[in-house]
């Protein structure tokens, strides 16, 4: 069933319904204090819920896109080119995209397309800024990189109830049957070996397949290309371990400037253990070591639906797509997730912060052809993967 | 003085209008540290101060000398002349920053405080901001420039940064070295001698100036700590009033030491205020003690320790706080200016704003914040040799410096004072300046300012006049109330040189400024170092090490940018800060009290507030059960409040009230309860928008852990260290006086954390 379905996204158009929504300036808005409490996952999906509520309920803010072929859900608070073009020298714009397991291509390789998607984007919100340093998170990788060595207790306990559903969703979002099957095979993999890694180095093997980059590389060399047109000053990839940085590079022949690292945003905590090898790697290739404290998954497909169902986004905004015979259109998953920040670096002042989200639907063949109701795939699948990963 | 006053007043019009179109680019700031030096007798295992400051300075290359301080003071400062009682926002340059520690700390400003066993200093620039430089440049700076310092002591001294030396002032041992008689013509006081006294003009004349001023000696009491075996109630053995004469001044041997031209400007009423305050003084006496004291220690305010005049026949309403002579039951005595001012070690920050607006958002938003510090920061749990109740010096340190007349003090009927006034110069602050006449933030409610305050009408009507906005201008005309402590004929002569290129057009300005010290001042642009509208946070006391002074340095500059950064509201109504700030100085304020705090600092930018009412706790047993204070198991007088509940005022409901009682650790890392967001937690998901390298965020935040670890009772403050070293130590005898071979063991002891010797697990997170 699975292959067959391959071949059907190929033929019919991939994303017959593209929405993106733009969050307010999370800095004076009142979402900000969910991104006090650290959790980037509740700040994003409560400042999504801000913004369609003020677009959608308590007024109208949208717009078809037909450049992008998207339909755009502005926040109304918030101004686009809200940068002054004088001051521009003295900001610094940090993007950070999440490119979300749905966003990976018919070859289960996150798609470059998304990557002009972002750019685009950003640049309609921001205007034509220069981008200072630009981060890529894949959601697989990220989700499974390694846990600190000794977590405290409280968060281990947090994080624990956050992984196992991050990775049951993996599966599903996937499109290709055998290669996410390879995926979630090696997950438990390259958690283990990076972590054995850590302690000592005899598992050859494991973390050379826990290690292949390759399918990263189409949206690495993307970034790449970003850079050198000048588009990016820096560019940075998130969460990867020695292995998988190694690995980077050598595939790619592109060193990133930066790697970002997870660190807890925890009191308890006095330091956070990083991988010594992994640092004297990065001082080696003169890759500076950034932090970010986001949370595993950033946006789930199961929180987007259900911001879309509370604000009726598929009534609201009926595709003109018509399914071929037997086909339907499945429900919005999110592809990716643009965090931007401009700070005013000579005052150390954060002056905008914001979320990008995107999120499409594919047309798949209807697995039950009578039924209608839309959201029969997604709990179908759901409960088969629920079942199947104990 | 009315003279100057009118200088000043057009000098600051000036000085506002001309930074109306100003804006600066980079955000600077710098700190403000000072030191007390100690002499150690190991044979007879005693600690005095070390009066010898002046050589110090000198060995290290200091040319602030008796005449430059006076007048243009500092070496490098391009800054504004004046006293340096004030002293706060001199020195700075535009010099680029240099990252090598030790040449940092040999460019630092040295500069001598009024006592000759304690000094000051600053960078010789202002700090331009980075991040970065939090982390590595400032521990680094301050533990260079302690080596430095350390490097010109003499074998059997110490270095201490301590916010006042536990035996200062102590009637029956040697305190100082070289200890002269009490009651000398320049400090006119039973307890230091003359020999404390930096003998320089300024620092003489401003002392004097006080007491002259004052028209009686500024007593100040303070409340002693009830051990078991303390005698009580507590007379204070070494000064009663009745010795004192009820405070009556007693004129001093003529002018020695004022002589250079201060008595001629002098304002007059101090004269017949003298006179008045004489006869009530004599009549006040046992009854009006009883009445104000009803036995027991104070409960809210050193105000309140005191006795409350009753003078019947006058303008004044009893009920007013205003105070005359202390009482000395259960309580210490302290007479002298030099109690409050530059006696001991400090730390303040400077921040420049970009603009007025930013500096009064600043200014605002940090003041309700210094209670909090205050608890944070306490470390002064012994005064004149004995525990007192309190755990900081706040409150001891503006009462000493205290220069009101009887008029202004509201005790004898008004005739030639301006007015009442309510507080002493050093204080709170009086009233918001609220946002600019322009900006559209919302969150200022006038209402906030919900004090009295007495302003300067002549000086205020002019500045309205000049275009200045009504809360700045009375802000400014409040300073402008107090009288300055010597003028000398060269300051009015002065005026004719304003225009030259030596001056900056501010001096007179400057040194009103001066004289006045809130825990947030304003001062306005330097118009020759082109800095911009800063603000001085005043209320943190000074920590023993390095690293804890680098926490918090590093904690308030963070703050400020986050502040602005996600326009939080931090808007007290200034009754509830006052009542903050009495709280934060009792016994282990930072574990124990509650702080009235907004609940939700994210609202009411935009003009609409978030909901009514303060839920305030502890106090009766309605409401509901109060489930989270289980972080306070080890602390009895916590678990007992735990018992107790929460009890509602008002309208306030748990979820949308304005203002809430907090605990510190509360306010700082935040509590579910009332959906209060930690001002830590705000700070720390701040931090990774500034792009800081891996290691550089990894020690900012290691910086931070030991905030949070104070906040939430892991560590202790300094104040409770000391406490439960004295009442540990062998040689106590839980009578609350700290003997001076206690105090010898536990300086020395203070002095083996610092450098790192001893382990203090329970004080800091360094390790061993």
């Amino acid at each position: 069933m699975t292959r067959r379905r391959v071949k059907i996204t190929e033929r019919v158009p991939i994303t017959p319904r593209k929405v993106v929504v733009y969050t307010d300036n999370l800095m004076t808005s009142a979402g900000v204090r969910d991104q006090a409490t650290g959790e980037s996952a509740k700040d994003l999906a409560s400042s999504l819920a801000d913004t369609l509520n003020k677009a959608l309920v308590i007024s109208t803010s949208f717009r078809f896109d037909p450049e992008l072929n998207m339909l755009e859900i502005l926040d109304p608070c918030n101004l686009r080119n809200n940068i002054k073009v004088k001051g521009l020298t003295n900001y610094a714009v940090t993007v950070k995209m999440y490119l979300l397991p749905a966003a990976a291509h018919t070859d289960d390789r996150p798609a470059s397309l998304y990557i002009r998607q972002v750019m685009a984007c950003v640049e309609r919100q921001l205007g034509p800024v220069k981008i200072d340093e630009l981060f890529v998170s894949f959601a697989d990788i990220t989700n499974h990189y390694p846990k600190p060595v000794n977590p405290p207790p409280p968060t281990s306990a947090d994080r624990e109830d956050q992984r196992p559903p991050t990775i049951r969703v993996a599966p599903p979002n996937s499109k290709v049957g055998h290669k996410s099957a390879l995926s979630s095979e090696r997950t438990p993999n390259s958690s283990r070996a990076s972590s054995s890694h850590a302690s000592s180095a005899t598992s050859n093997t494991d973390p050379h397949a826990a290690c292949d980059m390759t399918r990263y590389l189409k949206v690495w060399r993307a970034l790449n290309r970003l850079k050198r047109t000048g588009k990016a000053l820096k560019i940075g990839i998130c969460d990867l371990s020695k292995p998988q940085l190694e690995a980077l590079c050598e595939q790619s022949g592109i060193v990133p400037d930066i790697l970002q690292v997870h660190v807890a945003n925890d009191p308890t905590e006095d330091t956070n253990p990083l991988d010594d090898s992994l640092q004297k790697l990065a001082k080696h290739h003169d890759i500076s070591i950034r932090t970010h404290s986001d949370s595993m998954g950033i946006l789930s497909d199961d929180t987007f639906q259900m911001l879309a169902t509370d604000f009726r986004i598929n009534e609201r905004f009926p595709t003109t797509e018509v399914p071929p015979q037997g086909y339907k259109i499945d429900v919005m998953k999110p592809r990716w997730v643009v965090n931007y920040n401009v700070t005013l670096k000579s005052r150390g002042l954060v002056s905008n912060r914001g979320y990008i989200a995107m999120a499409s639907s594919d047309c798949v063949l209807d697995p039950n052809r009578t039924s209608r109701t839309i959201f029969a795939p997604t709990a179908n699948s759901s409960s088969s993967s629920a079942s199947g990963s104990p | 003085m009315e003279e100057i006053r009118k200088q000043a007043t057009t000098q600051f019009i000036s000085s506002w209008r001309s930074s109306q179109t100003k804006k600066v680019q980079d955000f600077s700031w710098h700190e403000t540290m000072g030191y007390v030096i100690v002499k150690r007798d190991d044979a007879a295992r005693r600690i005095v101060l070390s009066p010898r400051v002046t050589d110090i300075l000198s060995a290290l290359g200091s040319t602030s000398n008796a005449s430059s301080v006076g007048n243009h003071p500092l070496v490098r400062a391009i800054r504004r002349s004046g006293k340096s009682s004030s002293g706060d926002n001199d020195s700075n340059n535009t010099s680029s920053s240099s990252s090598d520690p030790d040449e940092d700390a040999t460019q630092t400003s040295w500069r001598p405080a009024h006592a000759r066993f304690a000094l000051r200093c600053e960078p010789p620039y202002m700090r331009v901001f980075s991040a970065q430089q939090l982390v590595t440049e400032i521990p680094e700076c301050l533990r260079a420039r302690r080596r430095l310092l350390k490097s010109k002591l003499k074998e059997d001294e110490m270095l201490l940064s301590i916010s006042q030396f536990p035996l200062l002032g102590d009637t029956t041992n040697i305190y100082i070295d070289g200890q002269g008689s009490m009651n000398g013509p320049l400090l006119r006081s039973q307890l230091l001698s003359d020999d404390c006294l930096h003998q320089i003009p300024p620092f003489a004349l401003e002392i004097d100036g006080i007491i002259e001023r004052r028209g009686a000696v500024p007593y100040t009491a303070v409340p002693v700590f009830h051990d078991a075996d303390t005698p009580w109630p507590f007379v204070d053995p070494g000064l009663s009033p009745a010795a004192l004469d009820f405070g009556i001044l007693r004129l001093p041997d003529a002018g020695a030491g004022s002589g250079s031209g201060s008595g001629g400007n002098r304002d007059r009423d101090s004269g017949c205020a003298m006179g008045a305050h004489g006869k009530i003084g004599s009549n006040n006496s046992g009854p009006a003690n009883t009445v104000a004291m009803n036995g027991g220690p104070p409960i809210t305010n050193l105000a309140q320790g005191r006795i409350i005049d009753t003078f019947q026949s006058g303008p004044v309403p009893a009920s007013s706080p205003l105070l005359e002579i202390p009482s000395n039951r259960n309580s210490l005595l302290l007479d002298s200016p030099l109690f409050g001012v530059g006696s001991g070690g400090i730390l303040r920050v400077t921040l420049c704003a970009a603009d007025l607006d930013e500096a009064r958002i600043l200014y605002d938003h940090l003041a309700p914040i210094s209670a909090i510090m205050i608890a944070l920061t306490a470390g002064t749990p012994i005064v004149r040799g004995y525990l007192t109740d309190r755990d900081s010096y706040w409150d001891v340190q503006c009462s000493a410096v205290d220069d009101r007349s009887a008029q202004e003090r509201g005790f004898a009927p008004l005739t030639t004072a301006k007015g009442k006034l309510m507080k002493s110069r050093f204080g709170t602050i009086d009233s918001y300046l609220g946002p600019g006449p322009n900006s559209k933030d919302m969150s200022f409610n006038p209402q906030y300012n919900d004090m009295d305050y007495t302003y300067d009408n002549a000086a205020n009507m002019a500045m309205m006049g000049g275009g200045v906005d009504k809360e700045l201008s009375q802000h400014v005309a409040r300073l402008f109330i107090r009288d300055l402590h010597f003028a000398t004929a060269k300051m009015l002569r002065d005026k004719d040189d304003a225009k030259n290129s030596r001056s900056n057009g501010q001096e007179h300005f400057k040194r009103f400024l001066g004289c006045n010290r809130q825990n947030v001042c304003l001062y306005p642009p330097n118009t020759r170092t082109r800095s911009g509208w800063e603000v001085e946070f005043v209320s943190l006391e000074v920590q023993l090490t390095d690293e804890e002074n680098a926490a918090f340095i590093s904690f308030i500059v963070l703050l400020s940018r986050v502040i602005i950064s996600y326009s939080l509201n931090l808007y007290l109504p200034i009754s509830m800060m006052n009542q903050n700030m009495a709280r934060a100085q009792q016994v282990n304020a930072a574990k124990e009290q509650l702080f009235y705090f907004r609940r939700d600092l994210f609202s009411g930018r935009d003009g609409k507030q978030s909901g009514p009412g303060l839920i305030s706790r502890g106090g009766d047993n309605g409401g509901w059960i109060n489930t989270h204070a289980g972080d306070f198991k080890a602390n009895a007088t916590a678990s007992e409040r735990e018992a107790l509940g929460h009890h509602h005022l008002g309208t306030g409901s748990p979820d949308t009230a304005e203002y809430v009682e907090l605990t510190i650790n509360e306010i700082l890392n935040g509590s579910p309860v009332h959906k209060v967001t930690g001002l830590l937690t705000i700070v720390l998901s701040y931090l990774p928008s500034l792009g800081l390298e891996y290691q550089a965020e990894n020690d900012l935040r290691r910086q931070l852990v030991l905030i949070r670890r104070r906040a939430s009772g892991k560590l202790c403050t300094l104040a409770t260290w000391m406490r439960k070293f004295v009442q540990e130590h062998p040689d106590y005898r839980h009578d609350s006086v700290v003997s001076p071979t206690v105090n010898y063991d536990m300086l020395r002891t203070l002095n083996d954390i610092e450098e790192g010797r001893v382990a203090a697990p329970e004080l800091l997170t360094r390790k061993p």
